[in-house]
């Protein structure tokens, strides 16, 4: 059997407020195992722990209990191996795309020039050539994300974290990234663990979803979607896509449901 | 976009002119409006000369001030002051802004210490200053200039570095950031306005300390030949002194704001 490329075992989180020392149980046993080269989704209401649990796995959280593996190592603060594409594009504003993109690697004395040729590189695989000079402040958002993404891949992660990424684009630049995404995972095949709210966008880009329950998350119920690759925008309408669709629906509200359900009996 | 903004109005000649300079052509006519309301007042209005001599007298003396070289030593001790005690004020304040801002320690450590200091009015320590170092060289007024100084910057950069969003540095720390390279390639940028904002600030408080310095036993510097001349009511000369205090100012500040938008290239200013 292959070490899996990552591997959560029985992960909790508390959050302790410092003033009023109330706990707040973020992430409950949750475990999880995601293949080389999949692409695996968590989804789950606001609040279940979805971004605690990236921290966690980008190093950047240490869990209250349980394990964090990316190859078989033990995950133990931000390494090379994970990288991470954050909800807002975070770039830098007073630095170029270009250089925002070849920040990481200048931070582990990649020198200059081979720096900005990988960041030029894959700059071109995020479709942003042509715009390395730009500042932050006169790229869209849609590409801003793009720079993001590219930030992300520049330091050739074994695992990519994605949070949100697409959560503050309008709806159509949404499609588009989505696609864009697609593209460019297909084109590289990293394993990537996406966090998301959005349930079309979880069906449309993974493998494999987690469906997470309300506070504190545990894993409800785990879907593997069977849709074909390459995938296009197109395959958004189709039945069997709706149907994975209304299945996550129903997973994240059933809980709900019966809960009213009860109350109103009682 | 932005930049078509800028290259909108008018094209050629006179008109562009005026566009381009706009403000710098109102702000000259301010300057215009208050010299000529002092001319009137000195002139039409008979006011005795040591009270307000007229601007062109004012300008003579200025001439002559440079001309004879008699202000010369003067000016270049001041300079000297200024510079010793503004640079390590400016080295000190944003240093300690910086550490303050980032290890949580040293905040708590130093910020009892420093909130007594500000509200002490600083120009108390003065005297003291003149038994420390005497009054002859520059030191007496260097550190004067140094304990007006280095307040603001300390305070503006402190507040500059927690201004600095804490996400870049999680951003930073997920990319493999140490705390020296968060420190030089996130904090000191992101609080640069901030850092300026509190030189500028300093600058003209430092003027001040030059003036302060002076007031006990000088026996150089600008602030001792304001003085002198003030007490022989040579009033005209006076001025002239103030003025050039006036024109370093604006000097330094303008010096400064050439630095922020040599750095700040990306924030695009189109008006300030």
């Amino acid at each position: 059997m292959t070490t899996p490329k990552l591997l959560i075992s029985n992960l909790s989180h508390l959050y302790q407020d410092a003033k009023s020392g109330r706990k707040l149980h973020a992430l409950h046993n949750v475990s999880l195992k995601v293949d080389d080269g999949e692409f695996v989704a968590v989804v789950g209401p606001n609040g279940c722990g979805k971004t605690t649990l990236l921290n966690v796995v980008a190093g950047l959280i240490r869990p209250t209990y349980g394990r964090v593996m990316v190859d078989g190592v033990p995950v133990n603060g931000p390494s090379g191996s994970v990288g991470l594409v954050f909800q807002h594009p975070l770039l830098l504003p007073w630095k170029t795309l270009l250089e925002n993109v070849s920040w990481g690697l200048e931070l582990r004395d990649v020198n200059r020039s081979e720096a900005a040729t990988r960041a030029r590189e894959v700059i071109r695989t995020v479709g942003l050539l042509g715009f390395e000079d730009y500042y932050p402040k006169s790229l869209s958002g849609g590409m801003q994300q793009r720079a993001n993404l590219a930030r992300a891949l520049v330091l050739d992660p074994e695992l990519v974290l994605l949070d949100e990424p697409f959560a503050n684009l309008d709806a159509q630049t949404r499609e588009i990234m989505q696609y864009e995404l697609v593209r460019v995972w297909e084109a590289t095949r990293k394993t990537a663990l996406l966090v998301t709210h959005n349930i079309t966008e979880a069906v449309y880009l993974a493998d494999r979803i987690f469906v997470l329950t309300k506070r504190p998350g545990k894993i409800k119920d785990i879907v593997r979607v069977d849709l074909p690759r390459p995938r296009t925008l197109a395959i958004k309408r189709t039945l069997r896509f709706l149907e994975y669709d209304g299945r996550i629906w129903d997973l994240l509200e059933m809980g709900e449901h019966e809960k009213k359900i009860q109350c109103s009996k009682t | 976009m932005d930049e078509e903004d800028i290259v909108t109005g008018p094209q050629f000649g006179l008109k562009r002119f005026v566009y381009r300079y706009a403000y710098s052509l109102l702000g000259l006519t301010g300057i215009g409006l208050f010299v000529s309301l002092w001319s009137v007042i000195s002139i039409v209005g008979r006011v005795p000369e040591y009270l307000i001599p007229a601007p062109h007298l004012v300008a003579a003396s200025l001439y002559d001030l440079f001309a004879s070289k008699a202000i010369i030593p003067h000016l270049w001790f001041s300079v000297q002051e200024f510079l010793v005690g503004y640079s390590l004020a400016a080295i000190s304040g944003v240093s300690l802004g910086l550490l303050m801002g980032w290890y949580k320690g040293v905040n708590y450590l130093s910020d009892m210490l420093v909130s007594a200091l500000y509200s002490t009015p600083r120009i108390a320590f003065v005297p003291l200053f003149l038994i420390f170092f005497g009054v002859i060289g520059i030191w007496k007024t260097a550190a004067t200039v140094f304990i007006m100084a280095f307040f603001p910057i300390l305070v503006n950069t402190l507040a500059g570095v927690k201004l600095c969003e804490e996400s870049y540095i999680r951003m930073g720390r997920a990319l493999g950031a140490t705390d020296y390279q968060l420190i030089r390639d996130v904090v000191i940028r992101g609080s640069f306005p901030s850092v300026i904002a509190g030189l500028r600030l300093a600058t003209s408080l430092g003027l001040t300390a030059l003036v302060v310095g002076d007031l006990y036993g000088a026996q150089a510097g600008l602030g001792y030949l304001l003085f002198l001349y003030g007490n022989a009511f040579r009033t005209s000369e006076m001025m002239a002194v103030i003025l050039v205090f006036s024109l370093t100012g604006v000097l330094v500040n303008a010096a400064l704001k050439r630095i922020e938008d040599h750095f700040s290239a990306w924030r695009l200013r189109v008006a300030d």
